[in-house]
């Protein structure tokens, strides 16, 4: 048995490593699209897919007395400096280099969008484009003026002008609010906001007491503050479990220490096994499923401690059989979060109750522990308190409204908070309308972002998306017709020696001969650079920026799969809301039907239920008396809380069904411990600063103490009374 | 007359060296400017050859320059093309092309950074306006013949230009200027005689 447990121990403990290293692995998911049914993430991935929300605000405090523009200075060199691999566009002075492939881009398509200019519109434009090259210019300034005879970068800048609302004013170049005292520079990453490594190494290059704002800096924030709560709660829950084996080494019980590989191993399995399935595991699963696996502990201690009770088995199949089957029906969901958790929970599960089974069946005399001397006595006090928690759940059930608000995932620092909210002020981020082309459609989407941009200005409703950047496609073929490979060679011919060697870089780009329409399928040419931002995935984005509700409802008329951000946000809690209406009573139905066939007597059957209403009572008194946030997270808390509670609740009323065959001390004992070491192990996310966590601790810490009590005090307690 | 020769010819590099290093103070180039110091609105035309220098191309161009003090300064290029450029405290105007197919940008001089795009224009217009103040506190001037001088800016890093060769005409108006950049280029600008109105 020894080389059994070494080896179980060797396993667990390579696959907890393996597991651990999921973190840094490819098939560790990170994304929120994950929350949302298929065919809706693609809408909220539209966010993070496309360029044009890239784009983040460094903001800059002056604290002195003096503005120290000089440092003003440094930060935005930092950011130049930074590869193009880290940031696309920094808006702070401002320069052509930045720009060069977007405009080179601009200036190779000039056919595309104009016919061939006359030869004397040609010779008035060189002139122009000469006069202005004999100005005192930067060399980049003239390398684009080469490339571009015709100019064209002015209407691009124009273009691309409209686009930056900020209601700042400029001082020295850089946005600035003179009465907050703080400078905000615009930047464009070249990466989506979950690229967080990327978004570190730029934070890494900027000088202190600089702050960003936006996608890629909320992300961080996440990011960070889950590390810094997994490390509070890895070390205060490592500190907690060692203690508890301490105690559990000093009172002379170390082969409970058994226990544990089986769980860790089922884990390890759940994880791979997951993995196999959805191809990636998302942290949220592994974080919320491992606790749930966790609970196969509760078998393995119900065996090791009362092992006189021949029903030791069928009561743990009961206990296990009304978890799963709550976990099958969640599993029923469209959220493809929810079902990666109940499939990862279930076979977890599954395995440390089959791993608990077997090697308590062979090696019975391995796991069989003596209990503490724990005898609850009852008192009316104890059932006072139990009514009070059960008549408390009854009026939660009814009243306990949880928020599905998805921004429970966002967790803001005050102070990024407070410039989040004046940065808002100060730029026109207005919640625009997206809408997304469906690769799938025959139409053109080129054709369509036209069409889009046609009625949008007969409506006099704002939309951005390519259409002012390229013309359909028709009208680029017609375009094209003019510039023929002749006359190409006569636009040449024509030009004078000056202004054949000052435009060469454009004469050498120039070959009529193979120019082409582009519909921006990506089919025959690739996206050009000054619509990037628009593209992602062989898809167009356009932005409708209404100014009213009525305008938006007139866009939603016409374009019904435009939709806010904030409509997109909502489809998950409304999605969970529906579909907990019916999962809810349905998986309860189910594990009070199993129980019911278990102990074939409603009393015994409604018996078993108190430790759980005990536990959700005393969370809702928590909850109201202390004024705490309740979400989705805390029901995800209460599914967990109903699985080892019915457990709890099977293991007291088979005791007090049947006190003769148990060993009473070996039930409480089994009880005590599991609930100690649930309570023991949660009891740090209470002091977790991001909400998520947060919920999930008070959630499973008070709803662990009154299931216990209503296991320990409830269960007798009543039995007693209606034995009376 | 050999032996007077000889100290004479090594003389010469000291009497050329003197000219060419001898540095003037801000008075003595106010003294030397004294034609822009009276005037409130001056206007000439100008000719313009641009050299670049890894292209080995001459650009030629030919237009007007007006004063208006306090701080306005235009700038229009005629030929080849018509670009304008008219410089006030608070904006740069830059129009280009004439009729329909005229096109006009409008830069506050707040939001123009320190880049070199702009500086160098910024750089041009402010030294056309004259200040001898002004120019004595951006560069070192030293005077290298009888009306020709040389400005070097005190802080390279700052200015657009990497040197500057200015001539004065006999009536004491710039009729020559030549800018050296940094990227090797040269404007080599001769001025037409002004026409302009003093200060009552």
């Amino acid at each position: 048995m020894r080389k059994i447990f070494l080896l179980l121990s060797c396993l667990a403990l390579f696959a907890s490593l393996l597991s651990a290293s999921a973190r840094a692995a490819s098939w560790f998911d990170k994304s929120q699209a994950i929350f949302l049914p298929p065919e809706l993430s693609s809408k909220l991935g539209a966010r993070s897919a496309f360029p044009v929300f890239w784009w983040n605000f460094v903001v800059y405090e002056f604290t002195g007395e003096k503005e120290d523009w000089d440092a003003v200075a440094r930060v935005c060199k930092a950011l130049k400096s930074a590869p193009a691999s880290l940031v696309s566009k920094v808006a702070c002075e401002q320069n052509v280099t930045q720009f060069e492939a977007i405009l080179d881009a601009w200036a190779r398509d000039y056919p595309l969008r104009h016919e061939r200019p006359d030869d004397a519109e040609l010779s008035r434009l060189f002139s122009e484009s000469l006069a202005t090259a004999s100005l005192p210019i930067d060399n980049s300034l003239m390398r684009l003026l080469r490339k571009d005879p015709f100019g064209s970068h002015k209407e691009l800048q124009d273009l691309l002008a409209k686009r930056m609302r900020i209601r700042l004013t400029q001082k020295n170049g850089y946005y600035y609010d003179p009465k907050a005292r703080r400078v905000v520079i615009p930047v464009q990453f070249s990466n989506p906001p979950q690229a967080t490594a990327q978004t570190r190494q730029l934070l890494e290059r900027l000088p202190e007491g600089v702050a960003l704002l936006g996608p890629h800096a909320s992300n961080i924030e996440n990011e960070s503050q889950v590390m810094k709560d997994v490390g509070i709660v890895s070390l205060v829950g490592a500190i907690v479990l060692v203690l508890c084996g301490l105690l559990i080494v000093a009172s002379r019980r170390t082969r409970l220490l058994y226990l544990v590989p089986p769980v860790l191993l089922s884990t390890a399995v759940a994880a791979g096994v997951t993995i196999g399935i959805f191809g990636s595991i998302h942290g949220l699963t592994l974080a919320f499923g491992t606790a749930i696996i966790g609970l196969a502990i509760d078998y393995g201690l119900h065996s090791a401690l009362n092992q006189k009770y021949e029903g030791n088995w069928r009561a743990n199949f009961a206990g296990v059989g009304t978890t799963i089957v709550a976990l099958l029906v969640i599993m029923l969901s469209s959220i493809p979060l929810l079902r990666q958790m109940m499939v990862f929970s279930i076979i977890g599960l599954g395995a440390g109750f089959l791993t608990f089974f077997a090697l308590h069946r062979r090696y019975p005399e391995v796991f069989s522990c003596e209990p503490f001397e724990i005898r609850p006595r009852t008192s009316r006090f104890k059932l006072v308190v139990i009514g009070a928690f059960l008549l408390s759940a009854a009026v939660a059930v009814f009243t306990l409204r949880p928020s599905f608000d998805l921004r429970q995932f966002d967790y803001q620092e005050p102070r990024a908070a407070e410039l989040r909210a004046w940065l808002y002020r100060n730029v026109e981020l207005k919640a625009p309308l997206l809408q997304v082309s469906d690769p799938d459609s025959l139409a053109n989407p080129l054709d369509q972002a036209h069409e889009q941009l046609g009625w949008a200005q007969m409506q006099g409703i704002q939309v951005e998306n390519v259409a002012p950047y390229l013309p359909p496609v028709d009208v680029q073929r017609r375009n094209l017709a003019t510039w023929t490979p002749s006359d190409c060679a006569r636009l040449k011919q024509n030009m004078s020696d000056v202004e054949r060697n000052f435009f060469a870089p454009f004469v050498a780009a120039l070959k009529c001969e193979s120019l082409s329409a582009n519909d921006l399928t990506g089919e025959t040419q690739s996206v050009p650079a000054y619509v990037q931002d628009f593209s992602a995935q062989g898809r167009l984005l356009s932005l409708w920026l209404p100014k009213t509700d009525a305008e938006a409802e007139k866009i939603k008329s016409r374009y019904s799969d435009a939709m806010s951000l904030k409509e997109v946000a909502s489809i998950f809690p409304q999605t969970l809301a529906r579909e907990l209406k019916w999962m809810v009573p349905l998986a309860f139905a189910l594990a009070v039907a199993l129980l019911g066939f278990y102990y074939r007597r409603v009393s015994y059957t409604a018996l078993s239920l108190v430790p759980f209403f005990s536990g959700l009572g005393l969370y809702a008194l928590v909850a109201v008396a202390l004024k705490l946030d309740v979400s989705f997270v805390s029901l995800i808390g209460l599914v967990m809380i109903f699985g080892f509670s019915i457990d709890y609740g099977i293991f007291a009323t088979d005791l007090v069904r049947d006190q003769e065959h148990h060993s009473a001390a070996g039930v409480w004992t089994s009880l005590s411990l599991a609930a100690l070491t649930n309570a023991a192990g949660f009891a740090p996310l209470l002091f977790c600063k991001h909400p998520v966590l947060t919920h999930l601790g008070q959630t499973l810490v008070y709803g662990t103490v009154g299931t216990y009590l209503g296991a320990i005090w409830g269960i007798p307690g009543i039995r007693r009374f209606i034995g009376k | 007359m050999r032996k007077l020769i000889v100290p004479l010819i090594l003389l010469m590099p000291v009497f050329g060296a003197a000219h060419e290093s001898q540095p003037l103070d801000r008075e003595a180039l106010r003294q030397r400017l004294k034609f822009y110091s009276q005037v409130n609105e001056l206007e000439t035309t100008f000719s313009q050859t641009k050299f670049l220098s890894d292209m080995g191309v001459e650009l030629k161009s030919e237009g007007r320059f007006q004063l208006r003090r306090p701080q306005q300064v235009v700038w229009e290029i005629v030929k080849p093309g018509r670009v304008r450029i008219e410089m006030t405290r608070d904006e740069i105007v830059v129009t280009s092309g004439e009729g329909a197919s005229q096109s006009k940008r409008v830069l506050k001089v707040s939001a123009i950074p320190d880049e070199k795009d702009i500086k160098s224009l910024k750089n041009l217009v402010s030294w056309l306006e004259l200040d001898a103040q002004a120019l004595s506190e951006e560069y070192s001037v030293f005077a290298v013949g009888k009306q020709a001088f040389r400005f070097v800016p005190k802080n390279a890093k700052l200015s657009a230009f990497k040197e500057l060769e200015m001539t004065l005409a006999n009536g004491g108006h710039l009729s020559r200027l030549v800018i050296h950049e940094p990227s090797g280029d040269r404007m080599d600008i001769t001025f037409g005689t002004p026409r302009k109105k003093h200060r009552k």
